[in-house]
């Protein structure tokens, strides 16, 4: 995966939101991380808990066609030691916002809808930020986050076959597509991932928030 | 800035509690136009907290709308307006009504024509705005049929008045309630149901002069309070499109003012007109500060002064609860006197609404609008029989009238064609269904009438029991042990059924499910489980949630269901509360918990046992439109299944029976508005849960079906909530000895009477 920040891009957004430089750090430091992946064992333990997450997908997209408004009712967010396989979820009170994307893809493929992985970039203020860190101390502290900035995992889902995504938040089950543009809780760069090469025929680029965005790489907002 | 001031202004409606008026925003929006501008602030009551806000050079204080003269109100206003050439924006709907009948040119509101050709639900909204309106019923009808309309919508249905007031209502008994509580309030107001539309709430203010369209705001709520009023939102440019359309909205009515249309927007995009406002609303000055400042538009088009353009602040807009010391020239009422009432101490409160009384002002001007909106149609009393209902009925009143009849009253009258038509259609049903066996059930309790027992029978109908004794009743009529089905909290005890096998037996616990594996030999060729319906809060059934509770059921099936013994799954849940649409995504849910659960325990589940609870008006169209389509699915999700089961409950017989009552007196010297019945409660049990048809048969036996109204029909014994019917419309010729016959008496209502007030005991 080849992580950049398009020039030419930068050159024809709106005025940044996050001071440039502090942005660039920040994507530096996050470049390490990749979209959560759920290991599972090799024996009836994962595969039952598997089998079990799969097949309530199925119920509750029986009375629902949002991507997964269930998992806050199953799990708080908070900090996750990895790797996570999938018999300790079953038995776990507190996800992360990676485990949580995770299990939504899986959630919907189980239903047979595509979905993507999304990384992101998110500002708070520093106060809340140290508050993130304390709270992840014995997890790895402020990996994911630098000076008002935070990493943060969602999910991408297609309408048909266009290029025009919706991102669902799974940790506070809404769409980001209505967040802040700025300020507090907005969302200054993102990267959608497409290993399916679904976006190949729309010159690798996505749309949303009415801007075009290119896969796989960060697109600062 | 603008160097001309426009004459003084009066800006009505100022309250603002948390349903606030619009006044004090109407007011911010001036001022931020005319910053030099003389606004004077008019309402009812010094309680209007508005009325002191800075942004009022001046306050008209009035009498409260239920008291004052309204003709020399209107001279008031026209004289301050003369004196001024000022003008005036009234921020009340029901006061721009009043206005508009006097039409008077200095008044920024809309006309009369505006007023009547937009009458609430404003069903032909589409002629007008890309929009549609949501199905809607007026109250004046069969109370059978408000009930049918409200159960078709699932209960998500809202009771409404034409010009102002709407309450989400829940269930029948909630409904007369609510509707008895919005009668007191606004007095004769022509209320009517509508379905509720899910989406986002959108709304649109604009303003318009003589026709033309000055300018509109779209605006999104993103924060509500309870009373689901606005509290934070954003404002963007109206779309284009919908622009063009309320332009031509406009200047189709001529309308003058400010005004706002309110919309629900559903998930594929489309608006639902929700209500029209006759003013600008509340949160105007949220659009001031996104830069469209409309009540600075419909000035600037009355004076023709221009009004000071200002950049937007932001696009988004909150509330805030501030407080501003109150003027010394209008100080608060004396504290209220704290009196004993029945249901404790009375001090003033909050009022949401405006505290001048603009319910009286409605009540005072409703017959103008009773007679807008009705002015072609005459006031509906009685419904027509159908050709069916004449047929049922009209027996009753032939076997009465013969000479040696000695039939008391109350009794049921069983009417056999609609007995059976039921059976016959759902067993006709079944045996189109070749995919898979398909068997009706017959749940006994419902009515163990052995009449209906036996048509059960007749049609192929399994019978369903939730006791021994039930199983026994049925036997006795002819069904056959292997046939019947067990499905009760009562755990199944072999004994009492002595020796019998059943088709199949369900669990309601987990408890009750290691019993009936561990049973030998087994009561049932089949055994199952009742399932929970998924995230509700039932009494009844296993629940199979967590990944712990899947496991638990899981193992027990694994390891205990003996070998020769079928797996059966069953769901139950009442259509007639949820509705069908709620019903069918829990049955879709119901059936991948039991996919799941015969993938982790790897048993076949061979039975699909689904009910119930629908009224006998939904049964026939579900049929139709979608059990065909559920079966199909049942057999794609389950191949190896033999059979599905349903129980239609009370759907099947509580039309076959009608309670015939007779009028032991009525009350009431201009109009008769109570009777009481010899029938009561013990015959009638259900009587306030569930509307029903009333039929009023005088001593000609002519026949009339009653409509809903403000009668009472009383039952016969000494208990405050023994009333047969509230809310009806009672003959002005009602007689003693008349009978009153009541409808979908043939399910609950059978099984669960009882004797009580006869000088009978229970045995």
């Amino acid at each position: 995966m080849n992580d950049r920040i398009n020039p030419e891009f930068l050159m024809n957004i709106e005025p940044q939101k996050a001071d440039h430089l502090r942005l660039q750090a920040a994507l530096d430091k996050f470049k390490s991380l990749s979209p959560t992946v759920i290991s599972g064992h090799d024996s009836e333990c994962c595969q039952f808990a598997r089998k079990w997450f799969t097949g309530l997908s199925g119920v509750h997209h029986a009375i629902s066609s949002l991507p997964s408004p269930w998992m806050k009712s199953t799990w708080d967010w908070g900090p996750l030691e990895r790797p996570i396989h999938w018999c300790q979820i079953v038995k776990k009170s507190v996800l992360d916002c990676g485990t949580l994307s995770a299990l939504t893809i899986e959630s919907l493929a189980a239903v047979g809808q595509k979905s993507f992985s999304v990384q992101m970039v998110q500002m708070y203020s520093e106060d809340m930020v140290q508050d993130f860190e304390h709270m992840w101390r014995d997890e790895g502290g402020g990996y994911w986050t630098h000076q008002d900035l935070v990493y943060h995992e969602c999910v991408a889902v297609i309408n048909g076959s266009t290029n025009r995504i919706q991102v669902w938040d799974p940790t506070v089950e809404t769409f980001s597509d209505g967040s802040p543009t700025k300020g507090h809780d907005s969302v200054v760069a993102i990267k959608i991932i497409d290993a399916s090469k679904h976006f190949d025929s729309f010159h690798n680029q996505a749309v949303w928030r009415e801007k075009l965005l290119d896969i796989n790489v960060w697109n600062v907002l | 800035m603008s160097a001309i001031n426009p004459p003084p202004i009066i800006i009505s409606s100022c309250h603002t509690g948390s349903s606030p008026a619009p006044g004090v925003g109407i007011a911010r929006s001036i001022k931020a136009g005319y910053p030099n501008s003389v606004l004077i602030g008019k309402d009812q009551s010094a309680f209007s907290t508005g009325l002191h806000s800075p942004y009022f050079d001046d306050v008209w204080l009035t009498r409260p709308w239920g008291n004052i003269d309204l003709d020399k109100h209107l001279i008031q206003i026209k004289d301050r307006l003369d004196a001024t050439s000022g003008f005036f924006i009234p921020g009340s709907d029901f006061e721009a009504r009043w206005l508009a009948t006097h039409n008077i040119p200095s008044v920024l509101s809309p006309s009369l024509e505006a007023f009547t050709s937009t009458v609430k639900p404003f069903a032909n909204v589409h002629e007008y705005l890309p929009s549609k309106a949501p199905a809607f019923l007026d109250l004046k009808t069969d109370p059978r049929e408000i009930y049918n309309f409200a159960v078709s919508n699932g209960w998500r249905v809202w009771l409404k008045g034409p010009m102002m007031d709407a309450r989400k209502v829940y269930n029948w008994p909630n409904l007369l309630a609510t509707w008895d509580g919005l009668l007191k309030t606004w007095g004769r107001e022509h209320f009517f149901l509508q379905k509720e539309i899910t989406g986002l709430d959108v709304t649109v203010a604009f303003s318009a002069y003589k026709g033309k369209l000055l300018g509109a705001a779209f605006m999104e709520k993103r924060q509500m309070t309870e009373e689901g009023k606005c509290w934070s939102g954003e404002v963007n440019a109206c779309p284009a499109d919908l622009f063009e359309d309320i332009s031509k909205f406009v200047e189709k009515l001529q309308w003058t003012g400010g005004g706002e249309l309110e919309f629900v927007r559903d998930e594929q995009g489309q608006l639902w007109f929700i209500d029209l406002n006759y003013r600008f609303p509340a949160w105007i000055y949220g659009a001031t500060l996104a830069g469209i400042n409309l009540p600075g538009l419909l000035v600037e088009a009355a004076t023709g002064i221009p009004h000071l353009k200002t950049e937007a602040e932001s696009h988004q807009f909150t509330r805030l609860i501030i407080e501003v010391p109150v003027s010394n020239d209008m100080q608060l009422p004396a504290p209220p006197v704290i009196k004993s009432k029945r249901k404790g101490v009375g001090v003033n409160k909050l009022t949401s609404i405006n505290p001048g009384g603009l319910p009286q002002l409605m009540q005072r001007i409703s017959n103008e609008i009773s007679i807008s909106n009705a002015k072609d149609q005459k006031l509906k009393k009685f419904e027509k029989l159908t050709s069916e209902e004449h047929h049922s009925l009209a027996p009753i009143f032939e076997h009465l009238s013969q000479p040696n009849s000695n039939t008391e009253t109350p009794f049921r009258h069983f009417v056999e064609e609609r007995a059976k038509a039921p059976f016959e259609l759902i067993s006709n049903f079944a045996k189109r269904v070749k995919k898979i066996k398909f068997s009706p059930a017959y749940s006994i309790k419902t009515n163990p009438d052995p009449r209906l027992m036996k048509l059960a029978l007749e049609y192929g109908f399994r019978a369903e029991g939730i006791s021994a004794n039930e199983l026994l009743s049925a036997h006795e009529v002819g069904h056959a042990f292997e046939n019947m089905v067990y499905n009760g909290p009562v755990p199944l005890n072999p004994k009492d059924l002595h020796g019998n096998k059943i088709h199949v037996v369900f669990a309601d616990s987990m408890e009750s499910l290691k019993r009936l594996c561990q049973l030998k030999p087994s009561p049932a060729a089949h055994i199952g489980v009742r399932l929970k319906p998924f995230e509700s809060s039932s009494r009844f059934g296993i629940r199979l949630e967590s990944f712990e509770d899947y496991q638990e059921v899981a193992k027990v099936v694994k390891e205990l269901l003996p070998a020769d013994v079928g797996f059966a799954v069953h769901q139950h849940h009442q259509s007639s509360t949820n509705g069908e649409d709620v019903w069918l995504s829990q049955t879709r849910a119901f059936l991948q918990q039991a996919k799941l659960l015969e993938e982790l325990c790897e048993k076949p589940i061979r039975i699909i046992d689904i009910g119930g609870g629908w009224t006998h008006e939904s049964f026939i169209p579900f049929m139709g439109n979608a059990l065909e389509q559920l079966t199909d699915e049942i057999c794609h999700i389950f191949p190896n299944a033999d059979e599905v089961i349903i129980e239609p409950g009370k759907a099947i017989c509580e039309q076959s029976q009608f309670l015939v009552s007779r009028v032991l007196e009525k009350r009431g010297k201009e109009f008769i508005h109570e009777v009481v019945s010899d029938a009561c409660l013990a015959e009638l049990p259900l009587a306030v849960d569930f509307g029903r048809s009333v039929y009023h048969v005088n001593k000609s036996g002519e026949i009339a079906k009653l409509t809903t109204g403000v009668g009472r029909i009383l039952g016969r014994i000494c208990m405050e909530h023994d009333i047969l019917a509230n809310g009806i419309l009672l003959p002005e010729k009602i007689e003693e000895d008349d009978l009153l016959i009541f409808s979908h008496a043939g399910a609950y209502e059978s099984s669960m009477s009882y004797k009580f007030g006869n000088g009978k005991s229970y045995e």
